[in-house]
């Protein structure tokens, strides 16, 4: 199968690349939309959990008699009803049992109501008596990596460091003509999700049905196996669309909680989080400290770039690295060193959210090479063009962490040449770039007006002073060794078409993009394509919408499946219709059959039409086409990354130390645009999260217990409206990747990670100092105060 | 205790207990799922009904609170066959994603059209800062306000 | 027990008074319920009877009565914001407004419920008190007129007895050369303040700066009068103002603060900045008063 060959001319495409409406946008403005609280079955009762009060504890008596016998309650579980078997949230993001009677951070999950009504449930919490024998606890990531810490899970608090190396450190430090460190400390950065989630789960026999709002249908069913040590034939999952979810909505712990009290008391049970429990007790992005160091030569080239990083996994995040594709971003590096480390304390659950690792690390590996631009006085956009990886160079992060087939490169040399003919080049980078993006970018953005130098304010009004910056962002689409995907389309008897894709319906639109995939492909209107996402009794497994697979894994699976389907459908058509002529001169457009070049001189065969053949053909062992892959997507991680490059102007009150926005432009090259509106939509969604990473949210933890103290949006700050320019350009680099579909590649979260950096540079500029993140008024105020001492 | 409610035009006799809000009344008693409580703390917005026409945060409001009023959720100003203009704007310009924050929105903006019926881009972003949208939609939240105001002055003619 | 009350709906004052009187601690007086049903979810409080006084329709006004400036109890935010531009008070009390919450919580906030809250960065509070604002009492003992200063005793503690309401505050001297400024730092457009200051001046027929009010919020657990750097101002004509007194001022207002560190902003950070804020206030009084 030749991929290039098959990329169709743009100006012939009917669906891909067109702004349609997303599919369930009339129940989106309607307000018809049921998501994981809006759903619920005949019969519910509802449930509540227990959460610990303590930091680090272990159930010492745990007493549900007066709970128990409180009218209306029907039945209560703790970890004395809970299987011993640890299950696996997705990319580690959790790793422990149902219940086990131990609590890891306050908030942890201890026991469960089911009443009939939410305030019996609510009242029976109450009447639980739990004692715990107190244990010491941990709640600092640094302190948690000595030998002696307090240990927070049974295979101890660290995880093994994950390297990426290249080059000669001593080298690239010797031909360095200036050398910058940096520490940066990071917040945790909370997805307060508008949407909250709840979960409802019913046993019928041995078999069980779950409806969450999830982005990981297939995973969330994996997950409930594990848990409860069942076929994954009894598991059935629906998942609903979520509200903004950014990662939150995976598979969750409340989830199998809520299946085991349905199990106990053999009714349907919904358990509903309010929005503290969203913000406090499910899982948030991991703390993370960076240190590094950057060489640069006078002439701009970078020789050296070494970080060391840290991140606190929470709980029961058993993470190893956070996948940070800023390596990539600059790998124009000569030399480099870059190590992680994941570590447990005894705060909530940490694990991947949008942009994991390219938010944090990326924004120190900015900051310090804006340092070394600055020092050797060349322009941010010229830096990064220097410096920053070009399409076809060699990758620097080449093995992601080992699974089940080995490293990456085991993985490859085990298969055949036959297999692999026609992949792209691996280990380099197949397409796409920050070059553009930085060209087009800087000249719509009016940047060689508008920069006036390294920390030189573009202009001075009274205390207000305004700066420009720019921040680039990379990330992958997709890994798969957390999974592969896989889709299937159906041909119906009218020529209508069904496609099974799990993924996620948190508002990327996927849901509508496959779709255009799969009518592309097909030759069909959209209108005539119908897709089931959530329900994983009908999904082939996939690996959800996490690390910006969707578009480019699932789309590819979906494509392949089309074109399985259409094989056969040709297969039939040639043999009924088309006397003499080959499949392979077959093709379907505008839901008609006909031969590819010449139609006119041949039959042309409305689909339907066609169909019906296979209907009435006793040969034929089925009246429908199922199409689904049968060739390999080449591992996307050796050749596939996503770009982003952003412009801000900020102006920042040097009184006050309060910033304000006032203008931004945003790049992407994310291969061929599937959707427009779709994409803008998503890479400004990106850029006001990566804002917000940067200028005002951070979760507040107790010193004492570890609790959260901002566990409510009075004091968790989110942007809003008003907060960023409504104006704001967004503009594409379509370098078409050779594998995606249709040239398409992931986009979610590279341009989360652009924003901070594009922010905080031009805070830099505005006022000549590099400000902390947050960058909060009280500490932009510091940083003016420490600059003028 | 049953109590009348005017909801969406029509009366409803609704069971409300005392304690409940009236986003609560709303979504249970009535199934208008389109009153979305997410922060149950006023700060979101999403649960913004229209109360004479007036936004109103439903999820710090009594149930009985909302007697003697006339009620307005997302249910009553179009529906999926027949969609109100503010809808179909949202619609064309895509101001949303994942949709949770939607209702809420709408509901903001009409009763801000109501009154501004020819605002600017900048009037229209800081009237829709009572509104969160964690997906970050707001730049095309305010085209469909704008492009909302634009056909409803056309309608107007 | 599930946590209930019963709900009760007086229409007249007298009512309300008398179901507080004979429901005693168990009977709360419940308004808007932007402060009070996250009271009740997060079981702040506790009580049997709730006392809804938003059908209290004799206590939603905002009107003139000769000089001062009468706004009912029941008046909302949103009222306030709908309000600005009649007269500088009104102009003051509806930008203040427009900075509280979101435009759907101030549509059924009330001026009395706010300011019964008592919160320490109330917005409302330092316009209010800077301008003079008094606030009329009533319980089963009568009516008292208080200060607005004295309103507040503590971190959401005020004077009201057992069975005393607010009915409605009263601005003075609204129609003469008065101009006032509240000036504030928060984070995102929607936001309580991190520190806040509002500034009155008055002036007589000679421009002299004949009344000067200056009230700091979310630097104490009341609104703070800073009363020396009232008297730097006071007496000065108007284009005297610019020589010095400005700065001094604001250095006295940040001497009266009495700021706290918590997970929004630090003691030293209040502090400074409540200066930079009376600053800024008074120089917004004189632009207004300039133009009278």
């Amino acid at each position: 199968m030749n991929f290039m060959n098959e990329q169709q001319v743009a100006k012939d495409r009917k669906v891909v690349g067109k702004s349609v409406p997303v599919l369930d946008a009339r129940e989106k403005v309607t307000g018809s939309l049921k998501y994981g609280v809006d759903f619920t079955v005949p019969g519910v009762v509802h449930g509540k959990i227990l959460r610990s009060t303590v930091p680090h504890g272990r159930v010492k008596r745990i007493d549900a008699s007066k709970a128990e016998s409180l009218p209306g309650v029907l039945g209560i579980v703790t970890h004395e009803d809970a299987p011993d078997l640890n299950w696996m949230g997705v990319w580690d993001n959790y790793r422990g049992k149902v219940l086990d009677g131990t609590a890891r951070f306050v908030g942890d999950e201890i026991a469960a109501v089911a009443a009939s009504t939410v305030e019996i449930a609510e009242q029976a919490l109450e009447l639980i008596e739990v004692e715990y024998e107190l244990l010491p606890a941990v709640l600092d990531v640094e302190k948690a990596l000595l030998q002696d810490a307090p240990q927070v899970r049974e295979e101890g608090n660290v995880r093994d460091e994950y390297v990426v190396e290249w080059g000669d450190l001593e080298q690239g430090t010797a031909e360095a003509d200036y050398i910058f460190d940096i520490e940066m400390r990071y917040k945790s950065q909370n997805y307060a999700g508008i949407g909250r989630n709840a979960c409802v789960c019913e046993w019928d026999g041995d078999r069980v049905t779950m409806w969450t709002s999830s982005q990981t249908p297939s995973e969330l069913q994996s997950g409930i196996h594990e848990a409860f040590g069942m076929p994954m034939s009894n598991v059935r999952v629906i998942a609903l669309p979520s509200g903004c979810s950014f990662g939150l909505w995976w598979s969750n712990n409340f989830m199998m909680v809520t299946a085991l009290l349905a199990k106990k008391v053999r009714k349907p049970v919904k358990i509903e989080l309010t929005s503290q429990e969203c913000m406090a007790t499910v899982k948030r992005r991991h703390m993370e400290i960076t240190r590094g160091q950057m060489g640069v030569k006078k002439d701009g080239t970078l020789t050296l770039a070494n970080f060391s990083h840290l991140m606190d996994n929470g709980a029961y995040g058993f993470k190893t690295d956070v996948y940070f594709f800023c390596v990539d971003l600059w790998g124009g590096a000569l030399n480099g060193d870059y190590r992680v480390r994941g570590v447990n304390t005894n705060l909530v659950t940490s694990g991947c959210m949008r942009a994991v690792g390219d938010i944090t690390m990326g924004l120190a590996v900015e900051r310090l090479a804006d340092m070394c631009a600055a020092k050797v006085d060349i322009d941010p956009v010229e830096f990064r063009i220097k410096n920053q990886l070009k399409s076809g160079q060699l990758l620097r992060m080449q093995e992601p962490r080992g699974h089940m087939k080995g490293t990456l490169s085991q993985y490859l040399n085990a298969l055949s040449d036959e297999q692999k003919q026609d992949w792209p080049k691996m280990f380099h980078l197949s397409s796409g770039s920050t070059h553009e993006l930085l060209i087009q970018g800087a000249d719509k953005f009016g940047w060689a007006d508008r920069w006036k130098g390294w920390g030189v304010p573009a202009s001075v009004n009274g205390s207000k002073y305004r700066g420009v910056g720019v921040g680039t962002g990379a990330h992958c689409c997709g890994v798969e060794f957390g999974g592969n995907t896989s889709s299937v389309v159906r041909v119906n008897l009218d020529g209508s078409i069904n496609v099974f894709s799990a993924c996620g319906r948190q508002g990327q639109g996927s849901e509508t993009t496959l779709a255009q995939v799969a009518a592309e492909e097909m030759g069909v209107s959209l209108d005539r394509v119908s897709i089931v996402t959530g329900d994983t009794d009908s999904v082939p497994w996939a690996s959800g919408s996490s690390a910006s697979t969707t578009m480019f894994r699932t789309g590819w699976a979906t494509r392949e499946a089309c074109r399985d389907a259409k094989k056969q459908l040709f297969r039939i058509a040639s043999q009924e219709f088309f006397n003499g002529i080959s499949e392979d001169e077959l093709d379907i457009a505008e839901g008609v059959v006909q031969v590819r070049d010449y139609p006119d001189n041949h039959p042309r065969i409305p689909l339907d039409e066609m169909m019906n053949v296979l209907c009435s053909d006793s040969l034929s062992q089925t009246s429908v086409i199922t199409g689904r892959p049968n060739s390999v997507m080449p591992p996307t991680i050796a050749f596939a990354r996503q770009w982003a490059a952003q412009f801000a102007e900020v102006e920042v009150d040097i009184e006050t130390g309060e910033i304000k926005i006032t203008d931004y432009l945003a790049g992407q090259d994310s291969g061929t645009v599937m959707n427009p509106n779709v994409l803008k939509n998503q890479v400004i969604g990106g850029a006001i999260c990566g804002a917000g990473f940067v200028l005002y949210e951070g979760i507040e933890f107790d010193q004492n217990d570890g609790r959260i103290l901002n566990d409510s949006l009075l004091d968790y700050k989110v942007l809003r409206s008003g907060d960023f320019p409504s104006d704001v350009e967004v503009f594409f680099v379509e370098s078409e990747d050779p594998v995606g579909p249709f040239g398409a590649r992931g986009a979610g979260e590279s341009p989360a990670a652009a924003a901070g950096p594009a922010i905080c540079q031009a805070v830099h500029n505005a006022i000549g100092v590099w400000v902390d993140v947050p960058m909060m008024p009280e500490t932009v105020l510091k940083a003016l105060k420490v600059k003028s001492e | 205790m049953t109590y009348m409610l005017n909801v969406n035009g029509q009366d409803f006799e609704v069971e409300i207990k005392a304690h409940e809000t009236l986003a609560d009344v709303l979504r249970e008693k009535l199934g208008l799922i389109g009153v979305k409580v997410s922060c149950g703390e006023g700060e979101c917005g999403s649960c913004t009904i229209l109360v004479d026409g007036i936004p109103c945060t439903a999820c710090l409001m009594l149930g009985r609170q909302g007697e003697d009023h006339e009620l307005t959720t997302v249910e009553g100003i179009g529906d999926y066959n027949n969609l109100h203009p503010i809808q179909q704007a949202f619609i064309d310009e895509q101001g949303f994603q994942c949709g949770f924050c939607t209702p809420g929105f709408i509901m903001t903006a009409k009763a801000f059209l109501d009154e501004n019926p020819n605002p600017t881009e900048e009037e229209v972003s800081i009237a829709m800062s009572g509104n969160i949208c964690r997906c970050g939609a707001y730049p095309w939240i305010v085209k469909s306000v704008l492009k909302a105001a634009e056909m409803l002055r056309n309608e107007q003619r | 027990m599930t946590r209930h009350f019963e709900y009760l709906r007086p229409e007249s004052v007298e009512a309300a008074i008398d179901m507080k009187v004979e429901h005693g601690s168990r009977g709360r007086f419940w308004a808007g319920g932007t402060d009070m049903m996250l009271l009740w979810q997060r079981r702040a409080v506790d009580f049997d009877y709730c006392i809804d006084l938003t059908y209290i329709k004799a206590l939603r006004f905002i009107e003139m009565d000769s000089s001062a400036l009468r706004i009912g109890a029941m008046a909302t935010l949103d009222d306030l914001d709908l309000r600005s531009g009649l007269n500088s008070a009104l102009t003051v009390l509806g930008e203040t407004a427009r900075l509280m919450n979101t435009k759907q919580t101030r549509t059924i906030a009330t001026v009395g419920g706010n300011l019964c809250h008592a919160s320490p960065s109330a917005d409302l509070t330092p316009p209010l008190i800077a301008m003079g604002a008094q606030v009329r009492l009533r319980g089963s003992e009568g009516e008292r007129v208080i200060p607005l200063e004295e309103f507040h005793t503590g971190v959401n503690q005020t004077v009201l007895t057992d069975d005393e309401m607010v009915t409605e505050f009263l601005v003075p001297h609204v129609n003469e050369k008065l101009a006032a400024s509240y000036n504030r730092i928060a984070r995102t457009v929607v936001d309580i303040a991190l520190v806040s200051s509002a500034v009155c001046l008055r002036l007589d027929d000679a421009r002299t700066v004949q009344y000067a009010g200056i009230a700091l919020g979310a630097v104490g657990p009341t609104a703070i009068r800073a009363i020396d750097a009232e008297k730097t101002l006071t007496g000065l004509r108007l284009d005297e103002l610019a020589n010095g007194s400005v700065q001094v001022a604001g250095e006295q207002a940040s001497m009266a603060a009495r700021a706290i560190s918590d997970i929004r902003a630090s003691q030293e950070f209040r502090t400074s900045m409540t200066s930079v804020m009376t600053q800024r206030s008074i120089g917004r009084c004189i632009e207004i008063l300039e133009n009278f």
